[in-house]
């Protein structure tokens, strides 16, 4: 089903919205944060509405510090119903790719539940989007309840899920569109489609020998100006690896779980000691075999939904394509 | 002009046999992104180039070739990074062949970034003028605009240590390199805290993209790391971030060579290189100490004068009650 929202009246329901839903909006090139008025649409966020579902702090259990004593059950943080607005096609894809591996999870399943994810189509793609080579097309809207396309006079609206569709149906500023603006949709998608195609890059990496990617020499050269930084893995609207820590003050302690990165030498260091990759080279390697091999052979899909953060933000000057490339033409 | 000096001498070191690799910077598909690359045949040297955004001090990259006999560009604050790591024993002299350049300053990408809606190229005369190159036009800029806040504030923009110093005017020492630092010290102290909270810590995610691109953080087990005893949490709790941020800016007291590659690889363009600025303010003013000049000289902690300022020791109450 389809609505049209005007231009100049979106900021106005935001408001309206807000009064009954916590309502969460791009506020900055930098981020999301609550609707206060401020609206940041023009280009995608540098952080993912990703913060949402994998925040960077969540307590999993709450303990009293001390010998003998038992941990509470499972804790659950309070998460209010909440609607999250401008939310890019991409990284709505990217948690689709995020719940094949955290659908047993609760913390991600509460969440995710609670949440109700309003996607909003770029009016272009940005300097480094690839989000269709790695066979991501916008305009299904995948992981998101609603999706917006902008129009000359406003907000051509595709409902997409029973939580959007309930959301919806009694939302005074929208008013449903008949089959002509349908099919303004679809051809914008079609239009969009024949421009942009898969990259026949996954295809082979599929039938690539999984060993033979790992021993490649191009590895070395290529992980040369890496830092090892996590700007890549933070940033990623796909990068789902965390850490689990105890946070003891007092008496009173709380496990919590946070964001990693598998760039850092603490991430795959065992308790004994011995770390599998202590080099810088081979952390460098595991990012791009766990998004276009280990994950593409499990799941169909490589882990990687295109949004280009990484390219654009890499202080190194690393790009995620002439990896591809060594990849996919071993 | 200065890529040309740059190939021809990467290629003559290593047709001599003088070095096993060059390491320098290339281009990417980013209008305003060079990345460090490592050469190793005569063949290769076209690669390279004169980065006008070469913001990571190539002596990060460089201590991953230890043991290798590798020849360097170095810019002034790559030549004082190389100083203090073989001062402090983490690279041998006889490593290296430092290829110096009298350095024009670089372009910071977060300046040029907002300039146009869409870039395609930036033409960089390395002398008054940049030309951001857009789908429709060529927007002028005057150099000094778009330059890195550190090499506007620069006070050594001509390699201290080299093999070879290529020919060609750089610029001129900043006569005013701690304006930035002062504003900030001219607030209060409660402002002051405010800008660190506003500034630093409430935008930081702790990526640690600051440490991995600093030359001088090289420690094998960062603080921050070491879990046995843990001595900072990990989460972006404030405190936490806090500690992360200072004591980072301390281990580099009397170290820093300024070279802004930590600002440079924030993703959040957090303003850190004021924190390492402002300790490299103290060393000059109380010990007339600037880092990474001469690889003979002791470093600022393993040196005592007894002619040094204690000032900071005793407190103005004691001073000015005369008990001492």
């Amino acid at each position: 089903m389809f609505y049209f929202l005007p231009r100049e009246a979106l900021k106005n329901w935001l408001s309206e919205i807000s009064k009954v839903h916590e309502v969460f909006v791009p506020v900055s090139p930098s981020g999301f944060g609550p609707y206060e008025g401020k609206l940041y649409l023009e280009k995608k966020t540098k952080l993912s509405a990703k913060e949402f579902f994998l925040p960077w702090r969540e307590v999993i259990l709450k303990f009293e510090a001390r010998p003998g004593a038992l941990p509470s059950p499972v804790f659950f943080e309070p998460v209010k119903e909440r609607i999250i607005f401008g939310v890019r096609p991409c990284d709505a894809k990217g948690l689709t790719l995020i719940e094949k591996v955290f659908g047993e999870d609760p913390f991600f399943q509460k969440r995710r539940e609670k949440t109700i994810l309003l996607g909003l189509l770029c009016k272009e793609p940005g300097r480094e989007c690839f989000g269709w080579a790695m066979g991501v097309n916008p305009f299904a809207g995948e992981g998101l309840d609603a999706l917006f396309l902008e129009q000359a006079e406003g907000y051509l609206v595709k409902l997409l899920s029973p939580k959007g569709e309930k959301l919806f149906k009694d939302q005074e500023a929208f008013e449903k569109v008949g089959e002509e603006a349908q099919n303004s949709f679809k051809k914008a998608e079609k239009e969009f489609l024949e421009k942009h195609p898969k990259a026949p890059a996954l295809e082979k990496l599929k039938e690539a020998d999984l060993l033979k990617l790992y021993e490649a020499d191009f590895w070395e050269g290529l992980a040369l100006p890496c830092l090892n930084c996590g700007i890549c893995t933070f940033l990623c609207p796909t990068c789902y690896c965390f850490d689990v820590q105890d946070e003891v003050v007092g008496l009173e302690g709380e496990r919590v779980r946070l964001p990693e990165a598998c760039m850092f030498e603490l991430y795959s260091r065992h308790a004994s000691g011995h770390n599998p990759r202590r080099s810088p080279v081979a952390r460098f390697r595991n990012r791009f075999m766990h998004k276009f091999k280990y994950f593409l052979d499990e799941y169909g899909e490589p882990l990687c939904v295109g949004c280009g953060r990484c390219n654009e933000e890499c202080p190194a000057g690393i790009n995620l394509w002439e990896v591809i490339r060594a990849m996919s033409t071993l | 002009m200065l890529t040309e000096k740059i190939r021809e001498i990467a290629k003559k070191l290593l047709e001599e046999g003088k070095i096993e690799a060059f390491l320098c910077y290339e281009g990417t598909s980013h209008p305003f992104r060079n990345r460090a690359v490592l050469v190793k045949s005569p063949e290769e040297v076209k690669k390279l180039l004169w980065p006008s955004f070469g913001v990571i001090n190539l002596a990060t990259p460089l201590q991953k070739l230890k043991g290798q006999k590798a020849g360097i560009l170095a810019t002034g604050c790559v030549s004082r990074a190389i100083v203090v790591l073989i001062q402090e024993g983490q690279l041998k002299r006889e490593d290296l062949f430092v290829v110096g350049v009298p350095c024009p300053g670089m372009l910071d990408p977060s300046k040029v970034r907002d300039k146009a809606p869409e870039i395609i190229d930036v033409i960089d005369d390395l002398k008054d003028e940049v030309l951001i190159v857009t789908p429709e036009d060529k927007i002028k800029f005057s150099r000094e605009e778009l330059l890195r806040n550190n090499c506007q504030e620069c006070r050594h923009p001509v390699p201290p240590l080299y093999d070879l110093l290529l020919d060609f005017s750089g610029r001129e020492k900043s006569p005013d390199p701690y304006r930035r630092v002062q504003e900030i010290e001219d607030l209060t102290l409660e402002e002051r805290w405010q800008w660190f909270e506003r500034e630093v810590l409430r935008r930081c995610f702790r990526c640690y993209a600051c440490r991995q691109a600093c030359p001088l953080c090289y420690c094998p087990t960062c603080f921050v790391d070491d879990s046995r005893p843990q001595w900072v949490g990990k989460t972006r709790d404030l405190i936490d971030t806090a500690l992360y941020h200072l004591v980072r800016a301390y281990h580099l007291a009397g170290r820093c060579v300024d070279c802004g590659s930590c600002e440079a690889a924030c993703p959040m363009d957090i303003p850190l290189r004021l924190l390492t600025k402002k300790l490299e303010k103290e060393a000059l003013l109380a010990f007339s100490f600037e880092a990474g000049l001469d690889p003979e000289a002791p470093l600022l902690f393993t040196s005592f004068d007894e002619n040094d300022p204690e000032d900071f020791m005793l407190t103005s109450e004691l001073k000015a009650s005369g008990k001492i």
